[in-house]
């Protein structure tokens, strides 16, 4: 058998409520009002570290160096050229005897990518693939689809151990559907007149693929607990269910209201929140959308029981979020709106090394340093001589891995003249539990709620984008610690 | 335990070493049925050893016991304050100002 | 058993350009001014000098990191010039170079000789910190700047000693405004101006407890000493001062990298280097003994603690040593006599040099207006770094 072995998410803190938008460009186009609010990638966030963070969360108690391939699905890739699946895959501590791929170029890729591990474990190519989905799509100011899309990421495990959901069958449909499209230059996404997206392909596709599941498995429609699929136009959403004999109850919550349509990881986004209220026996439908679409059909296991309740998935980080109530801001934490950095941002500082991101990856990447075989300090980065003044020890250390300990906050301060886009600069000197310091940036956080011996954990950042030579350089920064 | 506001010239900038300062503003409000004074200050840190910045700022010396009562030997009037001390009301105000001045700080004494 | 450098150094001659915002002078302006100052002090000719020290610290701003810069601007006859860098407390360096050679026999007479030139970066301060420690450290270093650094020995050192943040700053307040008074008796400082308490609590935080007034400004300058062997010294001139201890420590990594004793409410580098800098100079009680110094103010903060790293103010009792103006120019042992990084700014490589300049000129009774009565022993406080990571420079003079 080949399933579904482990969920995980990450939806960004940042929620803006849509009327804020509405309010700043409703003057432009008067008919883009839509309720509720959208997630929002930070300033240090993106596609990839999204998806690092999500797969955290499904790894959360199982070894990320049983994975035997890593595939990443997105349409907002931050290379077009260096593997944005292996810069997760390094970040996650997958071992290097694995394949990684990207899946992209259509907000269907989330399914692709997991269709494709479903592949490799059946043909026995791999006994465990994770499969990560994240986007964060730019749209113009003032267009229906700045307040539509949200920031967000899913990953799974597929394997043929400890399954939580057998995959029972899955049907797909491709059309060359021009309904959006970026060219190779294009920053913002373009898409042709909604009545046609809608009668022509949203209301067809995915009837089409979840009919030829159904057809394909002999399924009896009434016995699905849950049918997850992108709510593109509420109106048609409700449609589909109808014509699939279906009742609102069976369709999952898109959650467009609270997070936004997420792209390339809407599909896994949804399939994971179904998971989360599943139980064992139950039928779970996932379809995607886009150039056509993937409809797969899960049963779910007894093994779900013992994962529930140990991950973060889409309940703890809806409840997890922070209102960001400026406009301007989210224009300026994705390159929209150019804020003035000054003489002094724009000239100063080295250049980035390439060479070093390789030599330095365990720490850069998956926050390594050592830990003293004679003494048993913790330290990071990684040190030759053991910095415990009483020990001192040369050359014997193991690798020690940080990410995902938890840290105390020794001493921290808000600094208002150092540069970042978000200020004022917060940062810390963190206590290791087990040992270790270190000072890192803490993101996420509003000053007045820090404080000294706050419980913070790591999170993967986005640490900076060099423009000049279009590189983007990640490490780990410090966040309080998500209940 | 009482403190003494000198006022200063409204406009008037004083120099440090990294950057200056000028009170623009001198006011007050109600809160807590008492009458609680702040001032609006602009500043721009443009020499620091180590930085640049600035900010549009208020600060509240407290609640006026005695507006102007007295001068100091250079002719500048002086105003007796309590202090804001308690958590509470100092959040209280600090979510009063922000909504009623333009400003990116807010500092109590 | 090496006895350390007492007594066998003497400086003869000193120079300080004025400090400031020299838009009109670039670097080679300043060290021919400081140079001309010293050799003129020291009535010695180009010729007498055997070596140089020279340091500056973001030497790509003014001419590159070479010591050629300096040989070629002050014309040096082919004799060998070093150039040194050690953060913030690179003039110290400088003079510690040529001290050294000098105590070690190489050489007679030396010129250790720092400056900055920083308003030509077309922004204020220095550059981005984080990304410029280096290839690895742009990719994992905070962004921070130095008052966020020291911002956090201030947080801990307020929390440790029960200090409420309204009286922690008012102490804060009044170690400026003594730094400012006495910078106002000095025609060489940058800014000379008088400052209230009252006016340092009027003005904004840069990073909290750290206001406007709490921070040192950037400045050019330079300054320069020539030192000689003391036994020769007198024949140059009859007040020579001489080095009584020259000690400078660096951190191990302890304090950032290692949950250990350090508090963080001192600088452990500090406390290492007065230590041994006493033991160099013979000084019993430092309370009692030193009748002078110069420390690195670079914040306030970093004044306060540094009076209890260096013994004087007992832990925790600096406050009660500001408050009974123990530090001030007519108290028991003034501090910052010339006005300090507040009032001169930090021209990072001639900073440490500065300070020696100002005891120098104490000890031979030529500081005029802030003229001390009859000192004896002067020490220098040079830092560079943030609490956690840094290097400490310690130096006593006397006659």
């Amino acid at each position: 058998m080949v399933g579904i072995v482990s969920y995980g998410a990450y939806i960004p803190k940042f929620r803006i409520d849509r009327k804020i938008i509405y309010q700043a460009m409703g003057w432009f186009d008067g008919g883009t009002y839509q309720p509720g609010e959208k997630a929002v990638a930070n300033f240090d966030e993106d596609s990839i570290s999204m998806a690092v963070n999500s797969t955290y969360d499904c790894l959360t108690d199982i070894d990320s160096k049983d994975m035997d391939a890593l595939f990443f699905a997105t349409t907002t890739a931050p290379y077009k050229e260096r593997l944005n699946s292996e810069i997760i895959a390094t970040a996650c501590d997958l071992r290097n005897d694995i394949r990684s791929a990207d899946y992209s170029n259509s907000v269907k890729a989330g399914t692709t990518a997991l269709l494709a591990a479903i592949d490799s474990v059946k043909a026995g190519s791999a006994k465990n693939v994770v499969v990560a989905a994240a986007d964060c799509r730019v749209a113009k100011p003032g267009s229906s689809q700045e307040e539509f899309f949200g920031d967000s990421a899913a990953s799974l495990v597929i394997g043929e151990d400890n399954i939580i959901a057998n995959l029972v069958g899955s049907h797909s449909v491709s059309y060359d559907f021009p309904d959006c499209w970026k060219s190779s230059t294009d920053k913002y996404h373009r898409q042709w007149e909604d009545r046609f997206i809608r009668t022509e392909a949203y209301s067809k596709f995915i009837l089409e693929a979840i009919s030829g599941l159904v057809k394909k498995t002999g399924l009896d429609i009434n016995s699905v607990s849950k049918v997850a699929f992108p709510c593109l136009y509420p109106g048609d959403f409700k449609k589909i269910g109808k014509m699939l004999g279906l009742g609102l109850e069976k369709l999952q919550d898109p959650m467009i209201a609270n997070v936004g349509y997420t792209g390339a990881s809407n599909s896994l986004m949804l399939l994971t929140a179904a998971l989360e209220d599943a139980k064992p026996g139950d039928k779970i439908i996932v379809a995607s959308f886009g150039s056509g679409s993937d409809a797969l059909l899960f049963e779910v296991t007894e093994e779900i029981e013992k994962i529930k309740g140990n991950r973060r998935g889409i309940k703890k980080h809806l409840a997890a979020k922070k209102a960001l109530t400026n406009y301007e801001k989210m224009l300026a934490f994705r390159d929209i709106l150019p804020v003035e950095k000054g003489i002094r941002g724009e000239t100063a500082g080295t250049f980035t090394s390439f060479s070093t991101v390789w030599r330095e990856r365990n720490l850069v990447m998956a926050l390594y340093g050592s830990k003293c075989q004679a003494c048993g300090t913790p330290q990071i980065p990684a040190q030759r001589i053991c910095v415990n003044p009483d020990c001192g020890a040369i050359d014997q250390m193991e690798p020690y891995k940080f990410a995902g300990r938890k840290a105390t906050i020794f001493t921290y301060t808000g600094d208002n003249l150092a540069y970042t886009p978000s200020p004022p600069a917060i940062y810390c000197i963190a206590d290791f539990e087990g040992g270790g310091r270190y000072w890192f940036d803490i993101t996420d956080a509003d000053l007045d709620a820090v404080e000294v011996g706050m419980e913070i954990e790591p999170t993967f950042r986005r640490k900076y984008k060099d423009d000049k030579l279009g590189m983007h350089i990640y490490f780990w920064k410090m966040q309080p610690i998500m209940q | 335990m009482p403190k003494e506001y000198t006022h200063q010239n409204l406009d008037e900038v004083i120099y440090s070493i990294s950057g200056h300062y000028a009170i623009d503003k001198e006011t007050s409000i109600m809160f807590n049925g008492k009458r609680l004074m702040y001032v609006i200050g602009n500043a721009k840190i443009d020499a620091s050893c180590c930085g640049e910045g600035g900010c549009r700022y208020a600060l509240i010396p407290g609640y006026i016991l005695a507006w102007k009562e007295t001068l100091n030997d250079k002719g500048e009037f002086i105003t007796k304050v309590e202090p804001v001390k308690d958590k509470a009301s100092r959040k209280e105000i600090f979510n009063i100002l922000q909504k009623k001045e333009i400003i990116t700080q807010i500092e109590f004494w | 058993m090496s006895k350390g450098i007492r007594d066998k150094v003497a400086i003869i001659g000193m120079g300080c350009t004025k400090f400031g915002e020299h838009w009109d002078k670039g670097a080679e302006d300043l060290l021919v001014e400081s140079y001309v100052e010293a050799i003129a002090d020291a009535g010695i000719e180009k010729k007498d000098i055997q070596a140089v020290w020279y340091g500056s610290c973001n030497d790509e701003y003014s001419f590159g990191k070479s010591a050629i810069a300096l040989s070629q601007t002050l014309k040096l006859p082919f004799i060998p010039v070093t150039r040194v860098e050690n953060m913030c407390a690179t003039g110290s360096e400088a003079i510690r170079g040529a001290a050294y050679s000098i105590a070690a026999g190489v050489h007679d007479v030396c010129l250790a000789i720092g400056v900055e030139k920083l308003k030509d970066t077309g922004f204020g301060g220095l550059g981005e910190v984080a990304a410029n420690s280096g290839l690895k450290g742009k990719l994992i270093l905070p962004s921070y700047s130095g008052p966020g650094g020291f911002a956090l020995l201030a947080t801990k050192y307020f929390a440790k000693y029960g200090l409420s943040a309204e009286k922690g700053k008012e102490v804060l307040a009044m170690v400026s405004a003594k730094s400012h008074a006495n910078g106002c008796l000095n025609p060489k400082a940058h800014l000379r101006k008088h400052i209230t308490v009252e006016m340092v609590m009027k003005a904004p935080m840069i990073a909290w407890p750290l206001g406007l007034f709490d921070c040192c400004g950037v400045s050019d300058g330079s300054a320069a000493a020539i030192v000689c062997r003391a036994d020769l010294a007198k024949n140059f001139r009859d007040d020579p001062v001489l080095i009584k201890a020259m000690q400078i420590a660096a951190s191990s990594g302890e304090e950032l990298m290692y949950q250990g004793s350090w508090d963080g409410s001192y600088v452990m580098t500090g406390a290492h280097c007065a230590k041994k800098t006493y033991e160099e100079a013979g000084i019993k009680n430092p309370r009692e003994e030193i009748d002078m110094m110069e420390v690195h103010d670079c914040f306030s903060i970093t004044e306060l603690v540094t009076y209890e790293d260096l013994q004087i103010s007992a832990r925790g009792k600096a406050p009660d040593d500001v408050k009974d103006g123990f530090y001030n120019l007519d108290g028991k042992i003034p501090c910052q006599p010339d006005g300090g990084l507040k009032c001169f700014g930090h021209p990072i490589g001639a900073s440490g040099l500065r300070m020696m300049y100002e005891m120098y000129k104490q000890l031979q009774g030529k500081a005029d207006k802030r003229q001390l009565k009859d000192p004896k022993i002067g020490l220098t406080h040079n830092m560079g770094g943030v609490p956690y990571q840094n290097v400490v420079s310690i130096n006593i003079l006397g006659l």
